[in-house]
């Protein structure tokens, strides 16, 4: 347990780190949210500055960092120039839609990877291997953006499902069925081409990590005592793949988010992605800050899970630990 | 091995007294720290021109013990006297300077030497660290420290992975005496060689200490081979010299537990064939 | 296909883009920037041997697109002229290598006539002699944005690994801040604050340098790991003992040690900071008109009417796929190599 708190500990020094890291290189950049408007001759500089003084950013770093702290923790998060309200208000259902996505994607690309991936470590160099491991390549080297595009193309050109945002404009006067209907009308392109992309990537971990799994010796005498194939694989070297696969748990999380940015964007889903741009547009400060340090959180969530996940599945780790 | 020791002087060339080193060891994951007596109040003397010994099981330091004297581990407390002269609180220059005369071998070939230097280079090394002599000028040094270890010329250019590894053991001793050492320091020599080759070895590193007037340690496990070779034995154990002397009184009169139980592992010790004289 | 049949295939598929786009104002029949307004959106010109009289041909000719009177965007071809397709053509002036002052084009047609292999944009500009414009932007993006990010990788990597103590310490937990954040909100976070409309040129170095900077944590962290194992060597012992310096040590010992990993994570970053180029530009945070980039290329389709009807507007996404497979066979085959030389 003592093991636990420490790594909650230590995830949450990373977390105040990264806030202010987000801070400082903000702060290193030229330009904010009134620039634009110092430029605007019919603006009077007074005006200006009664605006900055209103929303604190005639302050120094360290203060305002501070201010901000005191924010999050009363739970508003900063504040939204451009929406005028607590970034908190913003965030979290961005948060939930984005949490969706990636997690929807996540395990459908993990249900379909694993399999595939044990079976291709399995038929090692056969056709079977062979056919998978170059589709993953190709696959691999087509960017999200160009599968979000792709997609987009294909719904446009069969109708067949909704693009653009999570529902329909006409959601609220659905009935029950339609509305659970509508939104898997809108939400199954976007997972789509979420786990297109990052299926490659799971499945060629999947493969490596059974291949050196199977590579073991444990595993050559297993077959030597003439056990079955297919109890060697998933009795013997399925759990000693385990470990690097859980800690790809938490990569994988990583690999979804950036990638669930460009998703989002281009299919018009309402996540953080889309509210970072505008928030980028606008320069919203808070907003972006927030957008990112909500981001983080979710990495570092995955991280901490696939550690959990980690020390329960695998007695060393428990030994090893006080 | 007997060098002539009435020809040397009698003096000490190196001496340690009471050399301590410590470590501090953490466990992962544990706050607890815990200390590694490696070596625990060592007090030892060589003769110049002689063959000392110090053997021990794995662990006993005496590894530990070749790293300080030769100045690549620095000892908890204690001191190091070489030529009358306190290794340990020289600096600089003179640090330099005496560290050039005291050589180590390490032990493991395989790894003592960098794979993608060529012979050449590893030969040489020293002189390419200490001096300011240009590629052309080391070359003869090259060639002329293959010929004293017995290898061709010719295979300057060839990789560490190409040698046997006996061959690769004579590379280590060339490149020690690059830097014409007083002292040679021979950790675990003959280990991984087989026998045929650790009897060339042997030769060779004595031709080797009757042309360069060397004075050897040697760091072994194996008291058998020490004792066919060295002029005095000291056996280490846990950090700390439990006896001392030539070999025929340390076969004869030995008492102590750790030297019976290298005796004991000497093949053909029990049919009573005597292991040679010193 | 054996690893090295796919390597030299690779390689060669990379030299070609590379060089093409290197050599962008020979092979574009172009200047990227010259508009056509009679012609925005007008597919890619069709080859043809066979002429209406029924005449084969051995030199392949094409016809000029008719814009269809009240339509938009909607073409026939003149089936009056056939348009013969010329070997080094004289045309519009550009800088070979940016040195050389130079007018001749590797194909073309007779005349002012317009040939577009990929159709042209909203703009009636030729959409192939922008891909090979803009691949300058992109690929130039990916490359110095790597270098500097292996350099910084490089240097907090050994310095790191090599001193230890607390500067190993600080550095490594630095690295964990930057790989604790998903790296492309944190590219977007530091570029939301930059000046949103800035010339072409600070554009793209500042763009490169935000990429570059963004990504040394994971290099820094390998190497580190390279270094903290070559550190213990034997043969750098030995060195030590002759006296050798920190100095000496760090470059003839442990920095060639770490060549391998360098390459390999060379091999990865490259197209990962391509895309990223591409993504900003796309998104329109990165180099914006006039000059042509892959992204900003791509940025027109976020009008789902072009993405639906223009399909050859595409071509600078579809050309991302040789060259990232390119650089993630090079890649696999640098991580082969190292595998077997530790």
């Amino acid at each position: 347990m003592p093991y636990f708190l420490r790594r909650a500990a230590h995830s949450i020094v990373v977390l105040v780190g990264v806030s202010i890291l987000s801070f400082v290189f903000i702060e290193l950049a030229p330009g904010e949210f009134f620039s634009d408007m110092r430029l605007n001759p019919q603006i009077s500089p007074h005006t200006v500055a009664a605006l900055r003084a209103h929303y604190g950013l005639d302050q120094s770093l360290p203060v305002r960092y501070v201010r901000w702290l005191h924010s999050a923790a009363i739970g508003d998060w900063g504040y939204s120039f451009a929406y005028n309200m607590p970034v908190s208000q913003l965030i979290w259902v961005r948060a939930r839609n984005t949490l969706m996505l990636t997690v929807a994607s996540a395990v459908l690309a993990w249900v379909i990877a694993i399999p595939l991936g044990i079976f291709a470590a399995e038929r090692r160099h056969r056709w079977g291997d062979r056919l998978l491991s170059a589709t993953s390549s190709v696959l691999l080297a087509v960017p999200d953006l160009l599968f979000a595009l792709g997609l987009l193309v294909f719904a446009i050109r069969t109708r067949a499902f909704a693009v653009g945002g999570m529902a329909g404009l006409d959601y609220s006067s659905l009935g029950p069925a339609a509305k659970v209907h509508d939104i898997f009308s809108h939400f199954t392109l976007p997972v789509l081409a979420l786990t297109v992309a990052t299926l490659p990537i799971f499945f060629r971990h999947v493969r490596a990590g059974m291949l050196e799994a199977l590579a073991l010796p444990s595993i050559e005498a297993a077959r030597a005592h003439g056990i079955p194939r297919r109890r060697i694989l998933f009795r013997y070297a399925l759990p000693a793949a385990a470990n690097p696969l859980i800690s790809l748990l938490g990569l994988s999380v990583a690999t979804l988010l950036s990638a669930s940015l460009v998703v989002e964007v281009i299919m018009g889903w309402p996540g953080l992605g889309p509210m970072l741009l505008e928030a980028i547009m606008a320069r919203d400060l808070y907003v972006v800050i927030g957008a990112v340090m909500l981001s983080t959180v979710f990495l570092v969530a995955g991280n901490f899970l696939a550690d959990l996940l980690l020390y329960v599945s695998d007695p060393r780790i428990r030994a090893g630990a006080p | 091995m007997v060098a002539d020791i009435s020809m040397s002087t009698t003096e000490f060339l190196i001496r340690a007294t009471r050399l301590a080193k410590e470590y501090v060891q953490q466990r992962p994951l544990s706050r607890r720290k815990f200390r590694v007596h490696a070596l625990d109040g060592v007090t030892l003397e060589i003769r110049a021109g002689s063959t000392f010994a110090l053997v021990g099981e794995s662990g006993s330091g005496k590894s530990t013990l070749g790293l300080c004297l030769a100045g690549l581990e620095k000892p908890t407390s204690g001191e190091i006297w070489f030529d009358q002269q306190n290794l340990l609180t020289l600096k600089g220059p003179d640090r330099a300077r005496i560290s050039g005369q005291i050589q180590l071998v390490f032990q493991d070939t395989g790894a003592a030497l960098n794979p993608r230097f060529s012979a050449e280079e590893i030969v040489t090394e020293p002189l390419r660290i200490r001096s300011r002599l240009t590629r052309a000028e080391r070359q003869p040094w090259a060639e002329q420290l293959m010929e004293q270890v017995g290898l061709p010329r010719g295979w300057l250019n060839r990789r560490p992975h190409q040698f046997s590894g006996g061959q690769r053991q004579r590379l280590a001793i060339a490149r020690a005496l690059c830097v014409q050492p007083r002292l040679l320091i021979l950790d675990e020599a003959f280990a991984g060689l087989d026998l045929s080759v650790q009897a060339q070895i042997m030769r060779l590193l004595q031709e080797l200490q009757a042309t360069h007037a060397l004075t050897y340690l040697f760091i072994s496990h194996d008291l058998s081979l020490m004792a066919r070779i060295a002029d005095e034995i000291a056996i280490l154990h846990q950090g700390r010299i439990v006896e001392q002397g030539k070999p025929s009184d340390l076969f004869a009169k030995s008492r102590h537990p750790v030297t019976r139980a290298l005796q004991e592992a000497i093949p053909g010790r029990r049919c009573g064939l005597s292991v040679g004289s010193a | 296909m054996t690893a090295n049949t796919n390597m030299r295939i690779a390689a060669v598929v990379l030299i070609i883009i590379y060089a093409a786009v290197l050599l962008a104002g020979f092979v574009a029949p172009y200047d990227p920037t010259e508009q056509d307004r009679n012609h925005p959106f007008a597919p890619p010109s069709r080859f043809h041997l066979v002429d209406v009289g029924g005449k084969f041909h051995l030199r392949p000719f094409t016809y000029g697109w008719i814009p269809r009177p009240g339509g938009f965007a909607e073409y026939e071809e003149d089936r009056s002229k056939p348009l013969f397709l010329r070997l080094l053509v004289r045309g519009s002036e550009y800088k070979l290598l940016g040195l050389f002052s130079c007018g001749r084009h590797l194909f073309g047609l007779d005349d002012d006539n317009r040939l577009f292999i990929l159709g042209t944009d909203g703009f009636g500009r030729d959409q192939f002699s922008r891909l090979l414009w803009g691949g300058r932007i992109s690929l130039l993006a990916g490359l110095i944005g790597a270098t500097l990010s292996l350099c910084i990788g490089m240097l907090a990597g050994a310095v790191s690994g090599y001193a230890g103590g607390w500067i190993d310490d600080a550095l490594m937990r630095l690295a964990e801040l930057f790989l604790a954040m998903p790296w492309l909100y944190l590219l977007f976070a530091v570029r939301a604050f930059l000046p949103l409309r800035i010339s072409t040129s600070t554009a793209f170095l500042l763009i490169v340098a935000v990429i570059g900077v963004v990504g040394w944590a994971r290099p820094a962290r390998l190497i580190r790991g390279v270094v903290l194992s070559a550190k213990e060597r034997k043969y750098v012992l030995a060195a030590r003992g002759f006296g050798a310096s920190s100095f000496y040590l760090l470059r003839r010992h442990i920095v060639p040690q770490t060549m391998g990993v360098f390459l390999t994570q060379a091999a990865i970053l490259i197209p990962q900071y391509i895309l990223a180029e591409v993504t900003l530009s796309f998104l329109g945070l990165g180099v914006g008109e006039p000059v042509p980039s892959w992204g900003n290329m791509l940025g027109s389709l976020q009008q789902y009417h072009i993405l639906a009807s223009y399909w050859w507007m595409l071509a600078p996404g579809l050309i991302l796929i040789p060259v990232f497979w390119g650089y993630h066979v090079v890649a696999d085959f640098l991580h082969q190599q190292s595998e077997l030389k530790s």
